[in-house]
């Protein structure tokens, strides 16, 4: 199981979309053209979002920005932004994973169910082909 | 001074496991941990966020944003722990 190192992460989104969140609530969207160690960015197409109180969203469009990597948090590759996320409840997301785990079990079971099955045949096989 | 160069702790521990991370300003993240380095940056799979409005406090009841693969920055956590063993408990 190799392990995928953060800078290679970050090092396959250049020239592509990334959504950046930083320390506060601002969040950053816009196309990686490079980056360093400290993780300063520089990005094209910009847009920022900044939440205000009463639930409001701040937009603001930039053509090309350094963004300094002192108060970034969280990188996302992929453009998505949170206008574009898919949010739900908690106990949505709980009954999803609950399904998806009942779906795993469900395929283990039969596969195993069939290698028992194939086994089987191939001793009664065996045990016609003796007598 | 041979215990200068270690590191404080393993992230070794929590490879591949699903893994609950906090933020210096009140985020939370979680998702399975694919990656980390020895300044404790990270990267999780299949990850979500627990919202949070703007003032930072986490939304009640809570919502979920799900985000995927993504990095978090070492110089910004506060706390990694894994999900499983930890359970929620009411305030009283």
């Amino acid at each position: 199981m190799a392990l995928l190192l953060p800078y290679e992460l970050v090092d396959k989104c250049v020239d592509s979309r990334i959504w950046v969140k930083l320390r506060n609530q601002k969040e950053v969207v816009g196309e990686l053209k490079h980056f360093d160690r400290n993780l300063h960015m520089i990005l094209e197409d910009v847009t920022c979002y900044e939440p205000l109180n009463e639930g409001k969203l701040k937009i603001t469009k930039l053509d090309q920005i350094l963004l300094n990597g002192n108060k970034i948090s969280v990188i996302v590759p992929g453009g998505t932004g949170p206008e574009n996320a898919k949010i739900q409840t908690e106990k949505e997301y709980l009954e999803q994973e609950k399904m998806k785990k009942e779906k795993q079990m469900k395929e283990e079971k039969e596969k195993i169910e069939e290698e028992v099955n194939s086994t089987l045949q191939k001793t009664n096989e065996n045990e016609n082909i003796n007598h | 001074m041979s215990n200068f160069f270690k590191p404080v702790f393993d992230l070794e521990d929590y490879f591949d496991k699903k893994v609950h991370i906090r933020f210096l300003e009140g985020r939370e993240v979680s998702g399975v941990l694919k990656g980390y380095d020895s300044n404790s940056n990270c990267v999780l799979d299949q990850a979500i966020e627990y919202l949070t409005d703007a003032n930072g406090n986490l939304l009640q009841p809570p919502q979920i944003m799900f985000l995927g693969l993504m990095f978090c920055k070492g110089s910004s956590i506060t706390s990694i722990f894994p999900e499983e063993g930890s359970t929620i408990i009411e305030n009283k």
